[in-house]
């Protein structure tokens, strides 16, 4: 199943060029695709998640980062909110990023009995997260002032987790559950090693976070001064061609 | 020497010398008077400054007006339609090229699309596992856009070489004639600067991606496959 891993790096590449192309748009035109897309996401998740219990299916709550952030980007870039942009691009960015990676590290092995219908659906869906994070990324100025947001939504996040444990669907594999609980730190050492040493492996997840805000806000200098920079260039040139002709 | 007097003569002098585009010469002219009367100047003025107008024409270069061929019309009218029917052919066996450049790119999106649906009418694509399929969908997508494109300059193509050849007709026709003939038309379409920048970052584009996932295509197909050949393995020409 290498070539779901090869298709996955393709949409990734595409998604790539296309977030840099949205970020040359003018503002108006670049919040009308933002706002579009996440809109379709919003509604389509509402429909995927609110409406089975309602016609008698299960309720599945969302607790996965990026299912959660399915709704809470939206709502956050939707409404507008000043306080939740960071973390509406942070999340985004994170969730798709993450994803997209592990389909392209590991998608054949762990997606293969899906159905391609799933595939491209969960591809829509985190490809409009990274697609919305990387946009904004490249667009927007995060000031450090935000950084109490990240904080607070990345709490909300575990806790939605903790709480909701005995809501969350019980029969699939819940990526945030086997990183909490450290499933695959724990396969690797006997039960005694873990009680001694948990203490390590959770600490080195916190400052796994905590280094992703950083990377956060320094990729988003990275990408202004890189945007800063293209435009006089290209001015120049254009000035260039006028004075000639 | 006023105005009229002017133009009057330098029109005679340009006549004589078979200058061509005299209207315009004239017309930049005139503008010029009108110009430097509405500063002030007086018509006598303006003319001295200018200098004569004999003088002036001898600056211009004179067109080479075509020279009657002694060849008969009726000999010439029977080379060019017996010309007109092969270059005729020719046109159409261009204009059918460039139905079948058409044909291949709706063929390429129809397969592309099969694939990523999973639809094999009559069994008629060989078949492959579902992601490898895809890749070469996304492959077969983009030469659909790439031969699209590359039809459209080509129809252009076809359509300015048909003018071109047009041109040729008539300048023929008006040197037998002793006609002035008009100025030859290129042979390759000219876009707009906006056009052409689309144009070729299309092309560019849907060539890249038409590249990069027919050879990620056959990679990916050989590894699933276990062999180059992975078409013997799926058993394609059985």
């Amino acid at each position: 199943m290498l070539a779901l891993n090869v298709f996955s790096l393709l949409v990734f590449l595409a998604l790539n060029h296309l977030a840099g192309s949205v970020s040359r748009l003018d503002e108006k035109t670049r919040t009308m695709i933002l706002r579009s897309l996440l809109a379709i996401l919003l509604a389509f998740n509402i429909v995927k998640y609110v409406f089975p219990p309602l016609w008698g299916g299960i309720w599945r709550m969302p607790v996965e980062f990026s299912t959660v952030a399915y709704f809470v980007v939206p709502l956050l870039y939707l409404s507008g909110s000043k306080r939740g942009k960071t973390w509406a691009a942070y999340a985004g960015i994170l969730a798709g990023f993450f994803y997209y990676m592990t389909m392209i590290v590991a998608g054949g092995r762990i997606y293969a009995e899906y159905t391609p219908a799933n595939i491209y659906l969960s591809f829509f869906c985190h490809g409009s997260l990274y697609f919305f994070g990387l946009t904004r990324l490249k667009t927007e100025i995060f000031l450090r002032d935000g950084k109490p947001t990240l904080y607070v939504g990345m709490g909300m996040v575990l806790l939605n987790a903790i709480v909701s444990r005995p809501l969350a669907n019980p029969d699939g594999r819940l990526f945030i559950y086997e990183l909490l609980d450290g499933i695959h730190a724990r396969s690797m050492m006997s039960a005694s090693t873990w009680q001694t040493w948990s203490w390590v492996y959770y600490i080195t997840l916190i400052l796994l976070v905590l280094w992703s805000f950083r990377l956060f806000y320094r990729l988003n200098v990275l990408f202004l001064q890189k945007a800063t920079q293209a435009v006089p260039a290209c001015r120049n040139v254009h000035a260039n061609r006028l004075s000639n002709a | 020497m006023k105005r009229n007097e002017f133009i009057v003569i330098l029109t005679k002098r340009l006549n004589e010398q078979n200058v061509g585009d005299i209207d315009e010469i004239i017309a930049e002219y005139e503008a010029h008077f009108a110009y430097k009367l509405a500063d002030g100047y007086t018509e006598e003025e303006i003319a001295i400054k200018l200098g004569d107008p004999d003088e002036l024409a001898c600056q211009f270069v004179a067109v080479e007006r075509p020279k009657k061929h002694d060849i008969g019309r009726g000999l010439l009218v029977t080379g060019l339609v017996f010309a007109d029917f092969f270059t005729g052919l020719f046109f159409i066996l261009l204009a059918a090229w460039t139905m079948v450049i058409i044909g291949f790119a709706f063929a390429s999106a129809a397969i592309g699309v099969a694939y990523l649906i999973e639809l094999n009418p009559y069994g008629i694509l060989p078949p492959m596992p579902y992601w490898v399929g895809a890749v070469f969908a996304a492959s077969l997508l983009a030469l659909a856009v790439l031969s699209l494109a590359g039809s459209l300059y080509f129809g252009l193509y076809v359509k300015q070489l048909l003018k071109a050849y047009g041109r040729f007709h008539h300048n023929r026709l008006a040197v037998s004639a002793g006609k002035p003939v008009l100025p030859s038309l290129r042979a390759y379409p000219k876009l707009k600067p906006r056009e052409n920048r689309l144009f070729r970052k299309v092309v560019l584009g849907s060539l890249t991606i038409f590249a990069l996932c027919f050879v990620l295509g056959y990679i990916v197909a050989s590894i699933t496959a276990g062999t180059p050949g992975f078409w013997h393995a799926w058993n394609w020409f059985v």
